[in-house]
């Protein structure tokens, strides 16, 4: 474990503990006031825009791979996968069994494709 | 009348659903740590000190990608820091009932403040019965943070290359990333939302066009938070379905 790893891991738990802690100790109707209006709303979008932009990151290489390389088996693969994840998700609301049943739908698709 | 019991062992018996939800999920971070290079104390380390999904994998993003500390830092706080928001609208709902008290212990239960902890916290005031106390919320926090750390520890072991025989299962858990972004995505996203992920995947495009996919991470970011801000239709949310 490097010192970077350790000091970023160590500052961000403990940030984010103090974000989870403080609140508690400024009351609530002081702290549900100082966090409406634009500050509220930022924070609540950057943790959509974050999961928005990791699916986007998430998804680049095997995008770059179709385009660059033609590997268009494991994108139409990676279609399967996703279209599988989103049904699940649509039938159960369950983000445990979408994830797992896309990924799962990935790795059959790209094993049985010639 | 009777009346329920609200204490550590019913807190804990009531995280049964965030279990179930979180190992798989903890599991699918630990296979991506260890396919980002990160060792199987790095990834229990990282779990049980931040406790924060979103961000963790943004963590392994933005650190395997070459980001500095300090950039990693500020980002990372960024995304955590709407939970500055679950306290007090926590707190609120809590002292509006008659088990409504001076808190001894909020330093212990408020690690485990998590997305879903919080809303099952709110869950349990809307009952019937709407007792709250700070034994069932350590109860709550402590069956969450176990199977979020465990299964780290379980994905960890997957993802350090245990399944390479199997080329299936391997390719499966590579993709793990993808569906659950995928389905954490569709769990958050309301209509009112879609400008704010418009955003958020073009700027990441051309931040990592011009310049590296963990820097277009973060004005993708950055871009869709602002976006939030604006009047209108990307109204605040508060509970946001993810570990």
């Amino acid at each position: 474990m490097n010192l970077e790893f350790l000091v970023v891991c160590v500052v961000v738990g403990v940030g984010t503990y103090l974000f989870r802690y403080l609140p508690t100790r400024i009351g609530a109707r002081a702290g549900a006031k100082a966090l409406s209006g634009r500050l509220g709303a930022f924070l609540a979008a950057v943790g959509v825009a974050s999961v928005a932009a990791l699916l986007a990151a998430s998804l680049e290489p095997l995008v770059l791979a179709a385009v660059s390389a033609r590997q268009f088996g494991a994108a139409a693969a990676a279609v399967l996968g996703l279209a599988t994840t989103f049904l699940l998700f649509r039938w159960r609301k369950d983000v445990a069994l979408a994830t797992m049943g896309g990924a799962a739908v990935y790795g059959l698709a790209l094993w049985l494709m010639p | 009348m009777a009346r329920t019991r609200v204490g550590f062992l019913q807190g804990l018996l009531g995280s049964l659903p965030i279990v179930l939800a979180y190992f798989p999920v903890a599991v699918s971070f630990g296979v991506a740590a260890g396919k980002s290079g990160f060792s199987l104390a790095e990834a229990a380390f990282m779990s049980f000190i931040i406790y924060a999904g979103a961000s963790q994998f943004l963590a392994i993003a933005l650190l395997a990608g070459g980001a500095g500390p300090l950039l990693a830092i500020v980002s990372l706080l960024t995304l955590n820091a709407r939970h500055l928001l679950y306290a007090p609208a926590l707190l609120q709902r809590v002292r509006r009932t008659e088990s409504a008290r001076q808190l001894k212990v909020p330093w212990l239960w408020a690690h485990g403040l998590t997305d879903e902890v919080f809303a099952s916290a709110l869950g349990r005031l809307a009952m019937k019965d709407a007792r709250w106390t700070e034994s069932w919320q350590v109860g709550m926090g402590i069956g969450a943070y176990l199977a979020w750390g465990s299964g780290t520890v379980v994905g960890a072991l997957l993802g350090g290359g245990a399944f390479e025989r199997w080329p299936a299962v391997d390719a499966a858990l590579g993709f793990l990333m993808p569906t659950l972004f995928l389905s954490l995505l569709l769990a958050m996203v309301e209509k009112r939302h879609w400008p704010v992920v418009v955003t958020a995947v073009a700027v990441f495009a051309v931040g990592s066009a011009l310049f590296s996919a963990s820097t277009g991470i973060l004005l993708g970011m950055v871009a869709g938070g602002l976006v939030g801000m604006l009047p209108g239709p990307a109204a605040p949310q508060v509970v946001e379905g993810q570990p």
